[in-house]
């Protein structure tokens, strides 16, 4: 029998460190419980990034989260890469790995973004074999999160929960259940996210996600850019009743704002849990109950936005 | 597949079929019938559906779409954050326009986006027209405060001086007469000495006080960067100034390396007046991490 979250602790209520927020973490060492890091941001730094970084796992619990495996990419697996993963995690005593069932790019190119695979028995043949590989380079088991997607294939045969359900069996790898990217795929692939949340094997959850996404009436987009809306919350809830409770993680990375408010919105999270017993209503997977509409801006919402560290010069 | 066939694509074919559609600048549909989309999957638009599902509210072409935008939205705001100063001078259109011309050219294929802009300033040299054209004196400008910003990123986030000892201006003092002209200088971690053909620096820094400079006339101009407290140092040299700092951080003695400026400065009794003044001040900036053994 598989161990709750695989064995891993409940670290509580998260944010993503983010490089605006640096100092006002050292200055302030704010009652966060954990903080999960872009791995990539890391992972080469020898400068101001990864002073801070050091500075910060001293005092929380760290958990590295990345954008680039490129899990379910044709292409082979990078292990420079793997290896500096590797090691960036045992320096910084990171708690746990994780990356997104995706590819970010084939033929050697990288698109920088998180692109959908077809849900097909090849694709899942394929990822589940890389899994492995990578678990034995890494010598611990990785967690993989749900995307938000945009696209369906119509080639796939069976919905993402069973490839991540299939997938986890398979490999023992660990869940990242992204709730935000949960109920944005839903609204734009017109499934219902209660029945994806009831059939996600609950043991291996080690991890939830939330965020905050924009609504453009046709589709969602996971833009990480305000509050997380009372649908997404009513998924946790949901979530949290079904798991038992899993580290959470609140992602803010476009329209970024002074760490209190970030941290605020994660503390919600308490609440609902305290509601979640009982009282959870369905969200559906009409966009209605998205968050509000977005008004037209000149400039579209970017999906999954990138975080860079940018340099400091006088 | 014949002209009839449903698709039924390998996930290689699929992928690399999905890359060459998103990542066509003039759009999806372009991108469809591109040489290297239609290679892995020969499918004309209109029968986009046998690969791509429609949703309830969007069409196969306008839920690729999403994909298409953002990855120039993306990348073209992540090269806008490498270059603040060359973006704000060439203004939004232009610079996007470069922008997707250097991601076609030469599309990221590092697993960091630190590595994004490695071959921008490359990519604007070989834009710029082979005459002597005011276009193409202006190219070179950006392409100086190109290589400007990446270094400024380079050294950012390089290893760099900072849990190394310095040497000061004091310990270069007890070096005796005798020993000087041997003595081999250690340049701190990270340092990095440029020279451009147009006054860059000046450029730079004007823009930094939130002023809007005009393009400057063609000067060779020079600069040495480092990092100290993880803040990158910006340091205008003279040519005389940058050949003594070359020829220190290439090893060689003090004695030659004075000898190899020297060469440049016409009035050596100035020279010998301003050295003991710039060792003082590289001294305190941090230039120096310690002496050769």
């Amino acid at each position: 029998m598989t161990a709750p979250r695989l064995g891993h602790p409940n670290l509580g209520l998260g944010v993503g460190l983010r490089s605006p927020h640096f100092s006002h973490i050292l200055q302030h060492s704010p009652a966060v419980d954990w903080f999960e890091i872009i791995s990539e941001n890391f992972l080469d730094s020898h400068g101001r990034p990864r002073y801070v970084l050091e500075q910060i796992a001293e005092r929380y619990p760290i958990v590295m989260h990345g954008v680039s495996l490129s899990i379910g990419s044709t292409d082979p697996l990078d292990f420079e890469y793997l290896s500096k993963l590797k090691r960036l995690a045992h320096e910084v005593r990171a708690h746990w790995v994780s990356d997104h069932l995706c590819w970010t790019g084939v033929a050697g190119r990288n698109t920088h973004d998180l692109l959908p695979l077809p849900l097909t028995e090849a694709a899942l043949r394929h990822v589940v074999e890389r899994v492995k590989i990578v678990q034995d380079h890494l010598e611990r088991p990785l967690v993989l999160e749900n995307p938000s997607t945009y696209v369906t294939f119509a080639q796939s045969t069976m919905p993402e929960w069973e490839f991540l359900s299939r997938l986890a069996e398979a490999t023992d790898c660990g869940l990242l259940l992204d709730v935000n990217n949960v109920f944005v795929s839903s609204v734009n692939h017109d499934f219902d996210p209660e029945e994806y949340l009831r059939n996600i094997p609950v043991e291996r959850v080690v991890q939830f996600h939330l965020a905050g996404h924009t609504n453009l009436g046709t589709h969602c987009i996971d833009t990480h850019d305000g509050e997380v809306v009372d649908p997404v919350w009513r998924l946790y809830r949901l979530a949290h009743e079904l798991t038992g409770g899993a580290s959470t993680l609140l992602e803010w990375d476009a329209k970024l704002p002074p760490f209190p408010r970030l941290h605020a919105e994660v503390l919600k999270a308490k609440w609902h849990v305290e509601q979640a017993c009982g009282t959870v209503a369905a969200a559906t997977a009409d966009n209605s109950a998205a968050a509000p509409l977005a008004e037209q801006s000149s400039a579209a919402p970017l999906p999954h936005p990138l975080t860079r560290v940018a340099a400091e010069v006088v | 597949m014949t002209a009839s066939e449903k698709p039924d694509p390998t996930l290689d074919q699929l992928q690399r079929w999905l890359q060459a559609a998103i990542t066509n600048p003039a759009g999806v549909l372009p991108g469809l019938l591109s040489d290297e989309a239609q290679r892995q999957i020969p499918l004309s638009p209109d029968r986009l559906e046998e690969v791509v599902l429609p949703s309830r509210r969007m069409s196969a072409d306008e839920r690729l779409a999403v994909y298409q935008r953002a990855y120039f939205a993306r990348l073209i705001e992540a090269l806008q954050e490498f270059f603040p100063c060359l973006s704000a001078s060439l203004g939004e259109e232009v610079f996007t326009q470069f922008s997707v011309g250097y991601l076609q050219q030469y599309p990221s294929q590092s697993y960091t986006l630190h590595r994004l802009a490695d071959r921008f300033a490359a990519f604007l040299d070989e834009t710029r027209p082979k005459d002597s054209s005011a276009a193409a004196s202006l190219t070179g400008f950006y392409v100086d405060l190109a290589r400007l910003e990446l270094a400024i990123d380079r050294v950012f986030d390089a290893p760099g001086p900072e849990r190394d000892p310095r040497l000061t201006f004091e310990k270069l003092t007890s070096i005796s007469a005798e020993r000087w002209p041997e003595t081999r200088l250690k340049l701190c971690r990270g340092f990095e000495l440029l020279r451009f053909d147009f006054p860059v620096g000046e450029y730079y820094s004007a823009w930094k006080q939130g002023e809007s400079p005009a393009v400057p006339s063609p000067r060779p101009s020079f600069a040495a960067l480092l990092r100290r407290d993880f803040v990158v140092r910006r340091f205008e040299l003279t040519s005389v100034q940058h050949e003594l700092l070359q020829s220190l951080a290439a090893a060689l003695p003090v004695g030659e390396a004075i000898a190899q400026a020297a060469a440049l400065e016409s009035d050596h009794d100035a020279l010998a007046a301003n050295l003991q003044h710039w060792f003082r001040q590289w001294a305190a900036e941090g230039f120096f991490s310690g002496i050769e053994a």
